[in-house]
């Protein structure tokens, strides 16, 4: 009995009280609407001051869905006021502008709504910074000539951004203008990197990569001066996993020259950010490899930074290697190390090709060598051995047709003072006896029972039949070359 | 801490100066800080806590037989939401520049000690019109309180009084228009008022 009655009695509370609220919304909530809907007006007729007939609400006319307009106003025959809002720094910043029919120009603009940081970007809605926009033409409003906000780059561009789109709109609609095509909108891109090159299409000529759509080639009367990509990847968004497609600019020094994002599917007011030429801009003189420097353009946008990141390292090693031939900071750079010259011919293209073979313990990497047309010239094997005061490292090159070309001791610790044979007259690396595994058939060199390790430092050559030393890694990386590689299996 | 009074005329003034919410039973601190940056901020919090303290009174004391002892809280609660609720969509329909300018702690009425414990230490166990005076008596002493407060930190922090600039700006004392001027004022005021209070004991009876 003690229970119904409690639960009859908040019932019944809760349901007196739920009426009595709804009685006081039906009467009151229209007299809010009509307060708010006064306050926009009084904005709409404080910008356009001289109007007094009754404004239209023609927004329902155009797909503004996920647009930066959210509404637009039609003053009789005299001007059109636009609503719109952007991702500002911190916050979404919302404004109307106001556009004269009769001579394009600008009745002046009105920030509604920010909410960015005091003294940076919240200074876009002091009064004064709206005189500027008084009588200016839509086409300079249009392309963001006008005053930014002082310390407020990020504010600005969106700013800037957001009314580029506004006024293109409005051209586009009003006053008889052409929307602008796709292929002047890359075009755009393309020469905000490189300013007035011409680009040729080389994406036939080099290796393919799922994720880069376009190859250019930059050039200023007629001078090659970097590259261009079109690359395509996922993820740079707010929401996740939308694709998104962009330009990038390499110069020849290995710098960035920029970055201009086509498109990104992300939500409204996030995606604006990274499509601002601001955003790009940043990218200009960062080295490649330095692509950390490159920050999130606004708060609570890191995943989208990072993802975009991520495909452009991504990127920047396809133009290292690929392109300039150049070998990725691995562990064992070929040029730095001089594996190179383990091979008389300089090959265009030193591939590491380990990971597709097997693993070998003598073997620390191995290089297929090919020319100029991916023509395969040769192998360079680089391992390495235990000797008596440490590692040896070293570099053996075989030609196409097993024979085996020089053997280049690339770092060691080894004293030849105890070799019986050679002492007095020769040291370690330089010693001939390196010279039985060169310049001869692989097959040759493990069949020659004469080549044996050297009494007295056999620690660093090997005993033959005791799998030691240098001899049994010349061996086992010879007989992996025949067993792998070579036509013999 | 409420002792039963007697007369009506007790109860009514109890709250105006005996047992001022603000200055003796420092109840609703949050609100009296936040809002006494101006007197029109004070007077209109004033006015919201005069409407709610006093139908809040009324409508529990006028349940107060029926409604069962274990869930008595919540109901009360119920009804003072309630109330704030009709008060804040009231606000924003006839005053909607001054309900902008209470902001939120218009809504945070609900949660004002003053309004729940009222209702709890008296409403709930006095008639109505009893309850009413006592409702009245408070809150005009809450109000009373924080117009004070504000006349304080409005003239000599910023200079006006009801918008009216009467103090150039070399002269105000900025501080006070901040937190931590909120405090410094409703102290040094506490101390007047106790000095008051405690003028006819005894040094020995003071607490």
């Amino acid at each position: 009995m003690k229970h119904i009655k409690i639960a009859f009695a908040l019932t019944l509370t809760v349901m007196l009280s739920m009426l009595a609220i709804f009685a006081v919304e039906g009467v009151t909530t229209p007299m809010i609407d009509e307060y708010l809907q006064k306050l926009a007006d009084e904005a709409l007729y404080s910008i356009m001051s001289d109007f007094d007939g009754t404004f239209e609400d023609i927004s329902a006319d155009y797909n503004l869905n996920g647009t930066t307009i959210l509404e637009v106003k039609k003053g009789a025959e005299e001007g059109i006021i636009y609503k719109a809002s952007f991702q500002g720094y911190a916050s979404v910043i919302t404004y109307m502008v106001g556009v004269n029919l009769a001579d394009d120009t600008i009745y002046g603009l009105s920030i509604i709504e920010q909410g960015d940081s005091a003294g940076f970007g919240a200074n876009i809605a002091v009064p004064a910074y709206a005189d500027q926009f008084v009588g200016m033409s839509r086409e300079d409003l249009g392309n963001g000539d006008f005053d930014g906000v002082t310390g407020a780059t990020i504010t600005t561009g969106g700013f800037a951004g957001s009314l580029a789109k506004v006024m293109q709109f409005h051209s586009v609609t009003f006053a008889g203008g052409v929307e602008v095509s796709d292929e002047e909108v890359r075009a755009g891109m393309m020469n905000d990197l490189f300013d007035g090159a011409t680009f040729t299409e080389v994406t036939a000529d080099n290796t393919t990569n799922e994720n880069i759509k376009n190859i250019y080639e930059a050039k200023v009367d007629s001078v090659l001066v970097g590259y261009v990509y079109f690359v395509e990847g996922t993820g740079a968004s707010v929401a996740g996993g939308n694709p998104f497609e962009y330009y990038i600019g390499i110069d020849l020094d290995k710098n960035y020259t920029g970055f201009r994002m086509y498109q990104n599917n992300d939500t409204a007011n996030y995606a604006e950010p990274y499509l601002s030429d601001e955003f790009g801009d940043t990218y200009v003189n960062v080295a490649l490899g330095n692509e950390d420097v490159i920050d999130a353009y606004t708060a609570g946008t890191s995943q989208t930074r990072s993802t975009i990141i991520s495909s452009n390292v991504s990127l920047m090693e396809y133009h290292l290697v690929e392109v300039l031939g150049e070998m990725l900071n691995r562990p064992d750079p070929v040029t730095n190390l001089g594996v190179v010259n383990a091979f008389s011919t300089v090959a265009a293209n030193y591939n590491e090709i380990y990971i597709d073979n097997p693993y070998n313990e003598s073997i620390l990497n191995m290089y297929e060598l090919t020319d100029a047309s991916d023509a395969v010239i040769g192998y360079i094997y680089y391992g390495e051995s235990q000797g008596f005061g440490g590692q040896i490292t070293f570099a053996i090159g075989i030609d196409v047709l097993e024979n085996t070309d020089k053997v280049v001791i690339l770092s060691s610790n080894e004293s030849w003072n105890n070799a019986f044979e050679y002492s007095g007259s020769e040291v370690f690396p330089d010693t001939t006896w390196l010279q039985n595994y060169e310049a001869a058939t692989i097959a040759s060199i493990l069949a020659d029972p004469g080549i044996d390790g050297i009494a007295g430092v056999s620690t660093t050559t090997g005993t033959r039949g005791e799998d030691d030393g240098l001899m049994f890694a010349f061996e086992s990386i010879l007989n992996y070359h025949l067993e792998f590689i070579g036509g013999a299996e | 801490m409420a002792r039963k009074q007697k007369t009506n005329r007790e109860i009514f003034t109890a709250g105006l100066i005996k047992q001022n919410p603000t200055f003796v039973q420092f109840l609703g601190m949050c609100p009296t800080l936040a809002v006494t940056t101006t007197v029109e901020n004070a007077l209109g919090m004033g006015a919201g806590v005069i409407f709610v303290l006093v139908l809040s009174n009324l409508f529990v004391s006028l349940i107060r037989n029926y409604v069962p002892k274990e869930v008595r809280i919540p109901i009360y609660i119920v009804i003072i939401a309630t109330l704030v609720t009709i008060l804040e969509m009231t606000m924003q329909a006839l005053v909607p520049d001054l309900a902008k300018s209470l902001g939120v702690f218009l809504s945070l009425i609900v949660v004002n000690c003053l309004i729940l414990g009222r209702a709890e230490a008296f409403a709930g166990k006095n008639p109505p019109f009893k309850s009413i005076l006592d409702g009245l008596g408070m809150a005009l002493g809450f109000t009373g309180g924080i117009v004070l407060i504000a006349i304080f930190r409005e003239l000599l922090g910023a200079g006006s009084l009801l918008g009216y600039q009467m103090i150039p700006e070399q002269y105000q004392i900025s501080i006070l228009v901040k937190a931590a001027g909120a405090f410094l004022v409703f102290g040094i005021l506490v101390a007047q008022i106790n000095k008051i209070r405690f003028r006819n004991l005894d040094k020995s009876e003071v607490m």
